[in-house]
């Protein structure tokens, strides 16, 4: 027995020191699972920590992207749907309407509303107007209402019917000078609020709507302001559209004033050329005409003389036959048988040259018309061919010039009232003016021709002068009735005749003078007149 | 023979445009007008009924199966807000899908296991693959429901399926079965035809603590651990708001039992425990129900999650699966996920990234849809478990 004690002793103080260890690595594992435990609800706040810095930062960040949004809004109907879409998708209301406010009814009115309604209820919305005194007892009030589920007040409950919500936040949004801009108001149904923003006072949802009605308000506040600086803007324009207007109509009509007064200079300095060239040519027809009738009258008696002489000269050299007789001298030398011959074609060539410078003075007398009503009914080809007869030595070939071909298509014309010296010069001036066109290309192979075609429509008479010419470049062809617009030499004309020949038509006949051109065809003036002038 | 399938989603409030806008795009992924069997699953900011009858009515009534989830998860989303719906739309003449939904869990989950058990046995044919489940996280006692089913039907198949959510709520939970909504029940959906399933699960949780001991149960009903009041025990893991709210405790802790005969299962599921929720509490009695039977003595540790231990078990699993296809195409997939591996846990852009690499492990162009439920089920070792913070991949190719 005794010589087991000491062993008995050393197994119980080994056992007692497993035992003592045992208790120490209990004590020790207790204390680490407590430790544990409180690691685990450590971990389970910083979850929680970071779960809601993560949705405080999610919001913030979508109302950056909501005011980046709003900011690119051009009109109040965008800001509007985008408030209610961030209403419902990121501050996750079940549902949202915007009211505008009419001024003048004091009634809110629906603008926009979304979330879930069944079609019955969302028609009953569409249509909803709540007199603004119903809500706010202030015309600017500073606080939102709120309906919690919770609240006792009876008369925000009073409204949740309307509004298809069992709890509600309804924010009223400020223009900066007080002016109600909307009311946003999200909020849920009892049957789905579970799964939606809860309202209550002061939480953090509130915060976000409060943020987010101040976006909308200043949003829409720019709206405003930019709609209506550009409504002065277009006020403005307006004015300066008008003040343009009338400057330009001043403009047009001292265009009009200078253009009359140069067709009053230009007709005044025609009139008085013409005057002048009438009564030159008049004076001059009447001497001419005289002189030739002394012509005519003296040949007439000049080739009795000369048949009287021719017998007497006959008489004598049947008399005096002989050769060397001075007599039959005298008739030899002065070759009395081709004067026989000759002289009476030299009269009767005087007298075809007379009747020409007689035919002559009376186109001129024609074309001057000094002693004629200036109203008279005429036959338009007369004048025509009269200018024709002036012109006669401009259409044969100089050798410089080909000869010009002459084609009239003549149709059928009554007796036209016109005035009858002024019309021949406007057929003169075309004529003219197709001849110097015509001359400006001599080395053509074409066969300038100058073709004139009238004919009778409907009471008026149309007369068309074309030439095959070079054409009147497009550049010019607005310019060719101003009165000094010339593209000839100096000297060579003062570029009147196409304007007064305009004036002549449209004022003084009630017609109208136009031309077609083409470049390396030729060019037509038509002129259209009236059968008849009006009284 | 062929299968096409396509998935639209959509996370528009207004429940009708959300369902048209997900079934119009499903189809035109799909490439179909008219489909044979739909998908769909939802979250329950949407009134239930209206949605079902919208993706009922733009999929010509075709035949529908699905349920309310915590989140939807189709290529390239994973959507855990109130407001987002997924649809998958399959038409093909190569399998046959034979649905039905019974109610009655709370009342006896075993009785409606066995009629779930009469009903498939009239389809449950040699051509057989798979049981599609979902049933209600709330009243479900998971074991109970499979001991019935086990007691009519004699032909196993494996189940995948899912214990469906409402966001956190833990108030009621919605299942879908053509245009009816129903709670307290399970809508099924048996997949026969020339096909095969591949499946793959994982966890991500690590064991905390001592071991502890459950020392009164009944049901599936915990009363005390230790003999400590279970609802005592929690306070020394929870804070007093953190009970009051039980969304964060059903996501926060789990149970990590050890379920004999299962031991050795593998990497791929990541250990020999199984991970349980707490699905409610009950003050009154002083307990706390799980989805599934506790029996008296079992032993368990606290669970939390590893987020990088759950990040690197998901790419695993997703690549067992792709070896496991043997080059056989997809058709489509099911991934379901719990709620407890989502946005609890996970800061979005990592639980983006999770989701991510499965899909591209497996392919990025297979139509894809999943949810994120209250609980997991999937076979191990041809048992069908109810898991909890677990992610199921299954394929059908």
């Amino acid at each position: 027995m005794t010589s087991n004690m000491p062993l008995d002793k050393n197994r119980s103080t080994d056992v007692d020191s497993l035992l003592q260890e045992n208790s120490d690595l209990k004590r020790q594992n207790q204390k680490l699972a407590k430790q544990v435990t409180q690691l685990i609800k450590t971990e389970n706040r910083l979850f929680q920590f970071q779960s809601s810095l993560d949705r405080q930062l999610k919001t913030y960040q979508k109302l950056t992207d909501l005011g980046n949004a709003l900011n690119q809004a051009c009109d109040s109907d965008t800001v509007i749907d985008l408030a209610v879409e961030f209403a419902l998708y990121e501050l996750e209301f079940e549902r949202c309407i915007f009211f505008s406010l009419n001024a003048d009814t004091q009634q809110l009115y629906v603008r926009a509303f979304d979330g879930y309604y069944d079609e019955t209820f969302a028609k009953v919305i569409q249509t909803l107007t709540i007199p603004w005194a119903d809500l706010f007892n202030d015309a600017h009030p500073t606080t939102p209402l709120i309906c919690s589920a919770h609240s006792s007040d009876s008369h925000l409950k009073s409204w949740c019917s309307a509004l298809g919500m069992d709890e509600y936040a309804a924010m009223v949004l400020h223009h900066e000078t007080q002016s109600t801009l909307g009311l946003l108001v999200v909020g849920n149904t009892a049957e789905m609020w579970n799964y939606h923003t809860r309202v209550f006072a002061n939480s953090s949802a509130i915060t976000g709507l409060t943020n987010l009605s101040n976006q909308v308000s200043i949003a829409i506040s720019n709206i405003r302001s930019y709609a209506s600086q550009q409504k002065q803007t277009k006020e403005l324009e307006k004015i300066v559209q008008a003040r343009t207007q009338e400057i330009q109509q001043k403009n047009q009509f001292l265009k009009h004033t200078l253009r009359q007064l140069k067709n009053a200079q230009a007709q005044l300095i025609h009139n008085e050329k013409m005057l002048g060239l009438s009564q030159f040519v008049a004076g001059f027809a009447h001497e001419i005409n005289n002189s030739i009738n002394i012509i005519y009258a003296n040949i007439d008696v000049a080739s009795g003389y000369m048949y009287d002489l021719l017998a007497v000269i006959m008489s004598y050299q049947k008399q005096y036959p002989q050769d060397n007789h001075p007599i039959q001298r005298a008739v030899e030398d002065a070759d009395l048988d081709f004067l026989q011959t000759d002289l009476p074609k030299l009269f009767r060539s005087t007298l075809t040259g007379a009747e020409r410078i007689q035919n002559i003075m009376l186109s001129l007398k024609s074309f001057s018309r000094k002693n004629e009503a200036p109203r008279k009914r005429v036959n338009i080809h007369d004048g025509i061919d009269s200018a024709l007869m002036l012109l006669e030595h401009r259409l044969h070939s100089d050798g410089n010039y080909p000869n010009i071909e002459i084609v009239k298509h003549y149709g059928t014309l009554p007796a036209v009232e016109c005035y009858v010296a002024e019309l021949n010069q406007v057929f003169m001036h075309l004529l003219n003016n197709s001849i110097d066109a015509l001359q400006t290309q001599s080395e053509s192979a074409v066969i300038p021709r100058i073709t004139i075609a009238t004919e009778s429509q409907n009471n008026r008479v149309i007369i068309c002068i074309t030439d095959n010419g070079p054409g009147i470049p497009q550049e010019i062809q607005a310019q060719i009735f101003e009165p000094f617009f010339t593209t000839k030499d100096i000297g060579q004309g003062p570029g009147l005749g196409l304007p007064n020949s305009y004036q002549i038509i449209h004022n003084q006949h009630g017609g109208r003078l136009e031309f077609q051109s083409q470049i390396g065809l030729g060019t037509t003036f038509e002129i259209t007149i009236p059968l008849e002038l009006n009284p | 023979m062929s299968t096409q399938a396509g998935v639209g989603i959509s996370q528009h409030h207004n429940p009708k445009v959300a369902g048209q806008t997900a079934v119009a795009n499903a189809l035109e992924q799909a490439d179909i007008t008219q489909p044979d069997f739909v998908f769909l699953f939802a979250t329950v900011g949407y009134r239930q009924e209206i949605l079902v009858k919208t993706v009922r009515a733009a999929t010509g009534n075709a035949p529908l199966y699905g349920c309310s989830a915590a989140g939807i998860i189709a290529q390239g989303l994973a959507d855990e807000s109130n407001f987002a719906v997924a649809v998958m739309v399959v038409r093909s003449d190569e399998l046959r899908f034979y649905h039905g939904a019974l109610t009655g869990l709370s009342q006896s989950s075993t009785a409606v296991g066995q009629e779930l058990g009469r009903r498939i046995s009239q389809a449950n044919g040699a051509d057989a693959i798979a049981l599609f489940l979902n049933a209600d996280a709330i009243t479900v006692n998971f074991d109970d429901l499979m001991t019935g089913l086990g007691q009519t039907n004699q032909q196993p198949l494996p189940i995948i399926g899912s214990l469906c959510g409402d966001n956190f709520a833990y108030q009621k939970t919605y299942q879908y079965h053509n245009e009816q909504v129903i709670s307290d029940g399970i809508s099924w959906a048996l997949l026969s035809g020339n096909a095969d399933l591949v499946t793959g699960i994982s966890h991500g949780c690590v064991a905390v603590g001592q071991k502890r001991t459950i020392t009164r149960a009944k049901g599936n009903k915990i009363y005390e651990i230790d003999h400590q009041p279970v609802l005592d025990v929690l306070h020394d893991y929870l804070e007093d708001d953190e009970i009051e709210s039980w969304d964060r405790t059903a996501v926060n802790l789990g149970l990590g039992l050890v379920i004999p005969g299962l031991a050795g299962y593998g990497a791929d599921y990541g250990g020999d425990v199984f991970i349980r929720c707490m699905m409610s509490k009950d003050e009154a009695t002083g307990s706390v129900a799980m989805a599934t039977n506790i029996n008296e003595g079992s032993d368990f540790w606290v669970t939390r999650r590893d987020t990088e231990k759950m990040k690197q078990a998901a790419k695993q699993t997703a690549f067992n699966v792709l070896n496991r296809l043997n080059g056989k195409t997809p058709k489509f997939v099911l991934h379901i996920e719990c709620d407890g591996r989502g946005k609890m846990v996970l800061p979005e852009t990592d639980k983006q990234a999770m989701i991510a690499i499965m899909q591209e492990t497996i392919g990025r162009d297979i139509p894809w849809i999943g949810l994120y439920a209250y609980g997991e089920v999937c076979p191990i070792k041809d048992h069908n478990c109810l898991h909890g913070f677990a992610g199921v991949l299954s394929v059908v190719c």
